[in-house]
């Protein structure tokens, strides 16, 4: 039932961003984990990870989140779908939780190839990118 | 350059990256929040019969006062935080700040260790914010809410403690959750009061949120006391009679605190790009506190944003009332009127975001004195004050 009403706001927000026009030149946004890892993520496991307020996979695991660089077309979209939030609700986000000591921002690791090659190595990261960079390296979990 | 300096401490601190690598972080991040303002219209303050025209204070018992002159000091602050997590649960943070209301002597804000016993448990030991308020946690971080200060009504004589708070988070459905336990206590030493401390702080605070909806409860108790009161720390002090009230006991003492209760509840609501918090607040003091004859107080605030681009106007409309008795010295002191103090303030303000790391701010600020006719008589029209006041906040 909450999938589904997360999924149809998905739907919704992408096909309004759609009817205005001010998508770029990317094809689509897909979340990718590495190969190995067999957990079955809903947007908002994959919203708590992003925002640190979970920190393991729904079986357990370290979960470690990596951003693309600031301004990138796909994080905005990432963080305006999925985390609901805007470029300057999400920097207020981190500065409230930074400066109490409560969590750190994911770490960024440049353009969707870097972010690709990242997670092709190493089990425990999740990211997203440009669902044309997706390839047989990593594992598609959520895609918009 | 395109990296911001938010960005370039981000990636200094993801040199490495792997599942080890974390136990090498270290953090070093800051805030700096540049204000100025000025009163433009103000009431009149009467001090044992002196009149003088009434001031804005931004943080009290501090000397962030806001008087006719402009002034750059009330609100200017800086921070500087150190932190490393390192590995297994466990974590460092340090925090140092500096007021221009305390002449911007560093102060050490945070001092304290995290070990997260897994991901729902987690202890923090040393000195921390008491969680009195919905913006305790990052009060002294402007850039993270959309005032250049938050309502005077949330502003507390004494911010942190040092001491255990054990925190459990945890989901209801959509719904975050997370349980505060906090107990310890502090003392500081402030220019304005002299000593003040709080000792056997115990209490306890639930928050429960999703994207759209914040929600939140605390209750505290306490024991409160003022001391190493003298004459030349209190202005206006009678200079004969200031030293003899000094000597007879003027101040509580720290053998003899009052019992304080704390509880504040506070909503915040995200609709679309608009916002709309609200916070309750009361404080309640078992007997009134010695030279003043305060006994508590309590107060509110509805505050409505709306973000347009980079602008976000907001409005805030607060009321703070608070209680005073005749205490059983309070033949020493003439000045006590038992009757409430009440004053209701309007906010209007912008924030601009005219960088991804910091926001300039106006704001425009009116306050009434509502109180008693007695209390007007006796002491004028204190809160009757208009404020104006610009600054940017930064953070990296």
């Amino acid at each position: 039932m909450t999938r589904k009403t997360l999924k149809t706001l998905l739907a919704a927000t992408l096909a309004g961003a759609t009817l205005l026009g001010s998508v770029a030149a990317w094809s689509g946004v897909a979340v990718i984990v590495h190969p190995s890892n067999a957990n079955d993520l809903s947007a908002t496991d994959i919203s708590r990870i992003f925002l640190g307020k979970k920190k393991s996979y729904p079986d357990g695991s370290q979960a470690i989140p990596v951003d693309q660089k600031d301004g990138a077309a796909v994080r905005s979209s990432f963080v305006s779908t999925v985390l609901k939030k805007n470029g300057q609700q999400i920097k207020a986000y981190w500065a409230q939780l930074l400066f109490t000591g409560k969590g750190t921002p994911p770490k960024e690791v440049g353009a969707s190839a870097d972010v690709r090659a990242l997670i092709a190595a190493n089990p425990a990261l999740i990211g997203y990118i440009d669902s044309a960079d997706a390839d047989g390296s990593v594992k598609v979990v959520h895609q918009f | 350059m395109q990296p911001k300096l938010l960005t370039a401490s981000i990636l200094a601190a993801s040199l490495s990256l792997g599942a080890t690598a974390q136990a090498a972080d270290v953090r070093i991040n800051g805030f700096i929040s540049v204000v100025g303002g000025a009163t433009l219209n103000e009431g009149t303050t009467i001090n044992r019969g002196v009149e003088s025209k009434s001031v804005f204070t931004a943080n009290g018992p501090t000397n962030a006062v806001y008087d006719d002159d402009i002034s750059f000091k009330p609100d200017t602050m800086f921070g500087l935080q150190v932190s490393s997590n390192l590995g297994e649960g466990l974590s460092v943070t340090g925090q140092i700040t500096g007021s221009g209301g305390e002449d911007f002597d560093a102060n050490v804000a945070w001092a304290y260790l995290s070990y997260e016993f897994n991901d729902t448990w987690a202890l923090m030991a040393g000195r921390q914010r008491i969680p009195f308020y919905l913006n305790s946690d990052y009060l002294d971080v402007g850039y993270a809410y959309h005032w250049i200060r938050p309502p005077t009504v949330t502003d507390s004589i004494v911010d942190d403690f040092e001491g255990l708070q054990f925190r459990r988070t945890g989901y209801i459905g959509d719904w975050d959750t997370s349980l505060q336990f906090f107990a310890g206590e502090n003392s500081a030493t402030s220019d304005v009061v002299g000593e003040l401390g709080l000792e056997s702080i115990l209490g306890a605070a639930y928050f429960m949120g999703t994207d759209q909806l914040h929600l939140r409860a605390i209750y505290m108790s306490a024991g409160m006391y003022i001391d190493n009161l003298s004459s030349d720390k209190i202005p206006g002090l009678h200079p004969i009679f200031g030293p003899i009230w000094a000597a007879a006991g003027f101040a509580q003492g720290d053998d003899n605190p009052i019992e304080i209760s704390f509880a504040g509840l506070a909503a915040r609501w995200n609709f679309g790009s608009s916002f709309l918090m609200a916070e309750y607040v009361t404080s309640e003091l078992d007997e009134p506190i010695l030279g003043q004859g305060f006994t508590g107080n309590s107060g509110y605030y509805v505050s409505l944003g709306h973000q347009v681009g980079l602008f976000t106007p907001h409005i805030t409309y607060s009321v703070r009332e608070s209680e005073f008795e005749t205490t059983t010295r309070g033949v020493f002191n003439g000045n006590i009127v038992a009757s409430p103090s009440e004053n209701s303030s309007v906010t209007i303000g912008l924030r601009w975001d005219f960088h991804p790391s910091a926001a300039f701010k106006v704001e425009y600020l009116t306050r009434s004195d509502d109180s008693s006719a007695d209390r007007i008589a006796a002491k004028g029209s204190v809160s009757e004050v208009d404020l104006f006041s610009a600054g940017i906040d930064v953070i990296f």
